[in-house]
């Protein structure tokens, strides 16, 4: 019989007592292993989804924290709207005639175009002597055109667009249950990526990426976060009906307009899973979207047919675009970019390295990164819209630019990791009284303990042995204390894993596991050159793994007084 | 004076090797010689518990130890088994001495050698009748024999309780437990202090002779310590402690 199976016997023998002793113990462990799973956890996806395929986000000044956690996590209260013109800004030449040519001033002149055609021609056909006048006033009007279209930069970029390498704009305010609605270009499935190391892109469990028009649905597409679609039961060919505003509040209300699901991505482990996205021509055209402009220049101007587009216009605006049936009703005209807002803009900015702009334009890269040194200027506004009469009527709009990499850095050092240490602190100190109870429990049964240490004595047990097996009495308690204490605590991260996923949008599994340390390199070694090992930093150790080390020092050390005890045990005075 | 326990230390044998025995054989297995055993009081007197001159037990014999209350019966027993260092004196089983080891080559000596059968049982209440026999062998040189273990409860009848701890049997069964532990480790000498003093007299009988007959039966020699004369009477050998210790016999010849 050895020694661990005679401090097995005692521990059983003292029945409630080892009980109580184990369960304390397993208490403070399992607060252990919860801190440090949720915060490694937490915080590693945090740090992978800081991994962005954007560096820089456009959004209202303000909380820059609230921009970020909106815009990377979807969380946290909505935040306001900025000018369409910022997309504009940073659109390249292509994107933005396609986004020139949705406005109320292009369409507006598409009209009188039009009419003054069909004047030319009418007059050619009455007067056919003036046939010559009429093509010298088509000349003058192509002329006129292109004075106008170099005036407003029908064919530039945008003013901002050197900087950007991929801009993808964002319009938020809409849920599905507790998931947010994301009203967003096709660009959002295709330049962006999960992973900018490796270029990994968005791939579909079912279905397709939204088209910007579809034949059949219009505008009105929706994909769908794994997490949403399975906890909503979703699937593609679904029509959903996203809620204005917070379902908790008291004035959201349910869009009439439906969007049909047309694919459902896959689990790509990140907030993505968690949100609903819409394609943003549909997310524009619903009530309560449209930002007021000047009244009596939209009514002058009617929308006319899109060329670009085979979609049919109406030639009338509805009032209530949520009453048009897609399957039965003419296709609805876009909105004028004049009335559109977005929530922020996603931007991958080049590497090109470059100075402040005079103007205000307040950031510049070094690498792939845009250091931020203050608000973007109000003149972006001037130069993308500064043209049309058909201004938004809006109070003035600052907007900032954000690097959320810095921003989630920010959030760990300044509030996550303080709370985390004062956390582990804690759980730490549970442990300590926890320990100290396996002390107070084997001491105070040592009378009965010294009998019986006597009698192994007599058997012809050393001192050295009974200091041992009181040794491994206080250490099999705190291991099994520990055991269920990890168990206790990664089953407890799974039930709350609900409560968790809601505040930081991060879902956490019974074997999710606290993040490694690359234990090497805190210990100086960089790699090992005669295994031609350059770098040891993947070589990382879980926090978790060390519980049981640490267990095992914490119940010697509890456990060295009492088998001291145990050691200098008279054994003709205890035999009696 | 050098401690002994210090002086052997460097020349402590290892386990699997057996202890050096006296270069001049002794026929008994155990003798003692001139062991004094003195206690320093409070007021810093000297107190005499023990002086034994010479005491012998041969090999196989069987003694049956009798005497008054407080007469060092079981101080006695102490030394010799190695648990209690005596003030002077030598201590020599199987031919080893003893008393010049260590405190912990002592413990080898009595795991290996000793076997002890208290006066109250002294089972471990959290082992089973047969773990508390395996415990006997545990700490000896012999490995884990669980065999002998069951054959040793079916001798003193208890085959069928060796998975019941010691709460859920009776008094009599605690003992025939314990003198099983006792002779698991194939002891040379067994010591039984008052065996049969808490057991009632249809049991005392029962015990003795379990005792007895198993150290015939293996050739172990017995020291039995007993307040029961109808127990020493069965003994060819009855030593009076009163005889053996000299402090005793000065005490009593004081009171007369």
């Amino acid at each position: 019989m050895n020694s661990l199976k005679i401090a097995w016997r005692s521990i059983q023998h003292r029945g409630l007592g080892s009980v109580l002793t184990i369960l304390s113990m397993a208490l403070g462990v399992m607060l252990v292993v919860a801190v440090l799973t949720v915060h490694g956890v937490v915080s590693q996806s945090f740090k992978s989804n800081s991994n962005f395929a954007y560096d820089v986000i456009i959004g209202p000044s303000g909380s820059s924290m609230q921009v970020t956690m909106n815009t990377v996590f979807y969380l946290s209260k909505p935040v306001e709207n900025i000018p369409y013109e910022y997309y504009l800004a940073f659109c390249n030449s292509d994107r933005r005639r396609e986004q020139l040519k949705h406005s109320v001033a292009w369409q507006t002149r598409l009209i009188r175009e039009q009419v003054a055609r069909a004047n030319d021609q009418l007059l050619a056909a009455s007067m056919p002597g003036i046939g010559l006048f009429g093509l010298a006033s088509l000349t003058l009007q192509n002329g006129k055109n292109q004075v106008e279209d170099k005036r407003i930069g029908l064919n530039a970029a945008g003013s901002q667009s050197a900087l950007a390498e991929m801009v993808i704009p964002i319009n938020l305010g809409d849920y599905l249950g507790r998931f947010r609605v994301v009203g967003t270009s096709t660009d959002f499935f295709e330049a962006m990526l999960l992973d900018i190391d490796t270029g990994k892109k968005f791939t579909f469990a079912d279905g397709r990426a939204f088209r910007d028009f579809d034949e059949t649905n219009h505008y009105y597409e929706a994909v769908l976060g794994s997490k949403a679609a399975k906890e909503q039961g979703l699937k593609v060919g679904d029509v959903i009906n996203p809620v204005h505003g917070d379902p908790n509040d008291e004035g959201s209300h349910t869009h009439d307009q439906g969007f049909t699901v047309v694919g459902i991505l896959d689990s790509t482990g990140t907030p993505h899973d968690r949100a609903v996205f819409v394609n943003m021509e549909g997310f524009y055209l619903m009530d309560g979207h449209v930002k007021p402009v000047n009244e009596r220049l939209m009514t002058e101007a009617a929308p006319v047919d899109d060329d670009e587009n085979e979609e049919s216009a109406t030639g009338e605006q509805s009032k209530n675009p949520a009453t048009v049936s897609t399957a039965t009703k003419p296709v609805m005209p876009r909105l004028p970019i004049e009335q559109r807002e977005v929530t922020a803009l996603l931007i991958r900015s080049t590497n090109v390295e470059e100075e402040p702009e005079e103007d205000g334009t307040s950031f510049a890269t070094i690498g792939s990164s845009f250091v931020i040194s203050g608000n973007v200027n109000e003149g972006v506004l001037e130069s993308e819209l500064g043209w049309t009469d058909y201004r938004p009527l809006r109070a003035k709009t600052e907007v900032q630019a954000i690097s959320p990499v810095a921003e989630v850095t920010s959030l760990f050092d300044n509030f996550v990791n303080p709370i985390r240490w004062i956390l582990l602190v804690l759980t730490i100190m549970i442990c300590v009284v926890s320990a100290i109870s396996i002390l107070v429990g084997i001491y105070s049964s040592m009378s009965q303990r010294r009998h019986e240490i006597a009698v192994i004595r007599a058997l012809g047990a050393s001192r050295g042995k009974v200091m041992l097996i009181t040794l491994l009495e206080s250490i099999t308690l705190a291991v099994l204390g520990g055991m269920i204490g990890w168990v206790a605590g990664h089953t407890l991260n799974a039930c709350a894993s609900p409560l968790i996923e809601s505040r930081t949008g991060v879902s956490i599994g019974f074997w999710d596991f606290a993040p490694g340390l690359p234990i090497f390199s805190y210990l100086g070694f960089s790699g090992v050159s005669w295994l031609g090992v350059d770098n040891l930093e993947w070589f990382r150790i879980s926090t978790e793994l060390f519980l049981i080390p640490g267990l095992i020092l914490l119940a010697i050390i509890v456990g060295v007084y009492p088998a001291i005890s145990a050691y200098r045990t008279d054994v003709a005075k205890s035999l009696g | 004076m050098i401690n002994p326990g210090w002086r052997t230390l460097c020349i402590l044998p290892h386990r699997s090797t057996p202890f050096p025995r006296s270069p001049f054989p002794l026929h008994a297995m155990l003798l003692l010689k001139d062991i004094k055993k003195q206690y320093r009081q409070p007021n810093g007197e000297i107190l005499s518990i023990l002086d034994v001159p010479r005491y012998e037990v041969g090999d196989g014999e069987q003694v049956a130890l009798i005497g008054p209350s407080g007469c060092g019966k079981t101080t006695l027993l102490h030394i010799i088994a190695g648990i209690t260092q005596p003030s002077s004196g030598k201590v020599l089983l199987d031919n080893i001495e003893v008393s010049k080891y260590s405190e912990s080559a002592r413990d080898r000596i009595r795991a290996d050698k000793i076997g002890y059968v208290f006066q109250t049982f002294n089972l471990l209440p959290a082992f089973s009748a047969l773990e508390n026999v395996l415990l006997g062998m545990t700490f000896s040189r012999g490995k884990k024999d669980v065999p002998r273990a069951q054959s040793l409860l079916r001798r003193v009848g208890l085959e069928k309780r060796a998975t019941h701890k010691p709460a859920a049997m009776s008094v009599g069964e605690q003992q025939r437990v314990a003198v099983a532990r006792a002779l698991a480790n194939r002891p040379t000498l067994l010591l039984a202090d008052e065996p049969t003093a808490n057991i009632d007299p249809r049991n005392q009988q029962k015990i003795v002779n379990l005792i007895c007959d198993t150290c015939r039966e293996e050739k172990i020699s017995l020291i039995m310590v007993t307040h029961s004369m109808q127990v020493a009477d069965q003994f060819q050998r009855i030593d009076k402690l009163e005889e053996v210790n000299r402090v005793v016999a000065e005490a009593l010849a004081d009171v007369d």
